[in-house]
C-alpha cells in the first residue's frame, strides 16, 4: 500500500480516525490502572512444573524393596532435610536418620548420630574420645517395611496396617497413640508425632510412589546410596544388584521379620 | 410348668435376636464405611495418604523451564545431584503452573557450609569422595580465607572453569574429571 493511498483512507475518515486513536488510548491506560486476572497475564509455566496430584492404581504384582549402600553413603544428612520436609515431621523426631558407626584400633565400636545426623557430623564428642580410627562408616537407618511386621500386630485398634501392595502404613484418624507399636518395632523407627500425637513412621513415600516418582530421600541423595524399586521388574536396579551383590544383608534377620529394606556392604557391627 | 418353659425358651431367643441385632446395627454404625475392604483396617485410608501432596519434584520438573541449567549440570560431576537438594522444595516456587516465589541459591557462608555439608573431610567419610580441608584447600590454592566456593567453582558444573583455566594456561595438564 503506498504512502498516496494511505492518505487518502485517512482524509476520507479522519473524524474515525482520531475517534479510534483517543478510545485506544484511554483503553491502553485503562489496561494498565486495572489488575488483570492472573490467568490472563501471569506467567504460566508448563504442566510438568506443577506437581500433578494424580495417583496411580495400587501395583499388586510389585515387590518394592529399599536398597542402601552403606559404602556410598557419605554422611551429608540431605535424606533426612528432604524427609523432614516433603512429611512434615516436626524439629526433633526423624522418620530416617543417618548413624556413624566407628572401630577404633582396640576394636571398640562407637556410634553416634548427632540431630540425626541431620546436620553433619563435624566436632562431635565422639571425635575427642577416639585418638586412632580403624573403620568409620554411615548407616542410613529408616522402615524396614517387613514382610511380618510385628507393629501391625500388636496394634489393639487395627490402626497400623499392611496395604496390599505392601506398604506399612499408620491410620492417623484410627490411632490412639498407646504406644504399643513403638515398642514392638525391634527397628526403633516408630515414634508419637509431637503435632499429631499418634504414632508416626517412615511411609517410604508411599504418596510419591503411587504417583510414580521415587521416595523424597532417594531423589534427595546425591550419591545414589539410597536406591528404591520393584524387585519383581528385571529391568530395575534393585534388581540387578539383588542378583549380583555379594554382601547384601537385612538387619536382624534372625527375627523373622522380613524387612524389605536391605544393606548393600553393610559391616557384621551394624545392628 | 411347660407352658413356662416354653415362654422362658421365646424370651430367652427373643434376647437373644435383640442382642445380635444390635450389634448387627451397632457395627453398621460404628465401623467405617470402608473397613474390611482389603482387610480389617479403614481401607480409605490408604488412598488418603496416597493422595497427600507432594513437595519435593524430580530434575524433570525443573528441567521444563531450566533448561539450560540443567543440560550443565547434566554434563558435570554434580550431575546426580537434585536440584532440590541445594535449593528448595519446589512447592515453595511453583504453584498450580505459575511462579510464587524466587528460588533461593545461598551465597556467601551459607553457600560455603553447603558445600562441605558434603565435601568437608571428616571420620567415616568415603575415601573416593573428593574432600577437602577447607582453610587448608583455600591455602594450597593460594586465594584469601574469605572466597566463596562459587569463586572459582561454578555450583553446577564444578570443574568448567578449572578445566577451561588449565587447558587456556597450559600449566597442567588437563583432567578429565568427570
Amino acid at each position: 500500500m503506498n504512502v498516496k493511498v494511505t492518505q487518502e483512507i485517512i482524509d476520507s475518515n479522519r473524524r474515525t480516525f482520531i475517534d479510534k486513536v483517543i478510545k485506544g488510548t484511554i483503553g491502553g491506560s485503562l489496561m494498565l490502572m486495572i489488575p488483570m486476572s492472573s490467568k490472563l497475564f501471569g506467567e504460566v509455566l508448563s504442566e510438568e512444573a506443577t506437581l500433578k496430584n494424580t495417583i496411580n492404581p495400587m501395583n499388586l504384582k510389585a515387590n518394592y524393596c529399599f536398597m542402601v549402600d552403606v559404602s556410598a553413603c557419605i554422611g551429608c544428612g540431605n535424606c533426612c532435610v528432604a524427609d523432614r520436609k516433603e512429611n512434615n515431621v516436626p524439629e526433633g523426631q526423624y522418620r530416617t536418620w543417618v548413624e556413624r558407626y566407628v572401630i577404633d584400633m582396640m576394636n571398640q565400636i562407637y556410634v553416634d548420630s548427632p540431630n540425626g545426623g541431620e546436620k553433619g557430623y563435624a566436632n562431635t564428642p565422639l571425635h575427642e574420645t577416639i585418638k586412632e580410627v580403624k573403620e568409620a562408616f554411615f548407616v542410613p537407618k529408616l522402615c524396614n517395611m517387613c514382610d511380618e511386621p510385628s507393629c501391625t500386630q500388636v496394634c489393639p485398634v487395627a490402626a497400623t496396617f499392611t496395604t496390599p501392595d505392601g506398604f506399612v502404613l499408620v491410620d492417623k484418624e484410627h490411632c490412639v497413640a498407646c504406644g504399643y507399636c513403638i515398642q514392638a518395632c525391634p527397628y526403633g523407627v516408630r515414634f508419637i508425632n509431637e503435632e499429631t500425637k499418634t504414632a508416626d513412621k517412615c511411609t517410604w513415600c508411599y504418596h510419591r510412589v503411587r504417583k510414580g516418582k521415587l521416595p523424597a530421600c532417594v531423589n534427595a541423595c546425591p550419591t545414589g546410596a539410597r536406591k528404591f524399586g520393584d524387585l519383581n521388574d528385571p529391568q530395575s536396579e534393585v534388581f540387578k544388584i539383588y542378583h549380583s551383590a555379594s554382601r547384601l544383608r537385612v538387619l536382624k534377620k534372625d527375627l523373622g521379620n522380613e524387612p524389605q529394606l536391605y544393606y548393600i556392604n553393610l559391616h557384621e557391627e551394624v545392628v | 410348668m411347660r407352658d413356662n418353659s416354653k415362654v422362658f425358651a421365646i424370651r430367652l431367643l427373643l434376647v437373644l435376636v435383640g442382642i445380635i441385632a444390635l450389634v448387627v446395627i451397632g457395627r453398621k454404625i460404628m465401623l467405617p464405611k470402608s473397613w474390611g475392604e482389603y482387610g480389617y483396617y479403614r481401607g480409605d485410608y490408604i488412598n488418603e495418604e496416597a493422595n497427600r501432596n507432594m513437595k519435593y519434584g524430580t530434575n524433570d520438573t525443573c528441567k521444563s523451564c531450566h533448561e539450560e541449567v540443567y543440560q550443565l549440570k547434566a554434563h558435570s560431576v554434580h550431575k546426580n545431584l537434585s536440584c532440590e537438594m541445594c535449593h528448595a522444595p519446589i512447592v515453595e516456587h511453583v504453584k498450580e503452573g505459575k511462579k510464587i516465589a524466587k528460588m533461593p541459591s545461598v551465597q556467601n557462608k551459607e553457600q560455603i557450609a553447603l558445600c562441605l555439608s558434603c565435601h568437608q573431610e571428616g571420620i567415616g567419610r568415603p575415601k573416593n569422595f573428593p574432600l577437602i580441608d577447607h582453610q587448608k584447600h583455600l591455602r594450597d590454592q593460594k586465594v584469601k580465607p574469605t572466597h566463596s566456593c562459587d569463586q572459582c567453582h561454578t555450583v553446577h558444573d564444578p570443574m568448567e572453569n578449572i578445566t577451561h583455566a588449565r587447558k587456556i594456561t597450559t600449566l597442567k595438564e588437563v583432567v578429565d574429571e568427570r
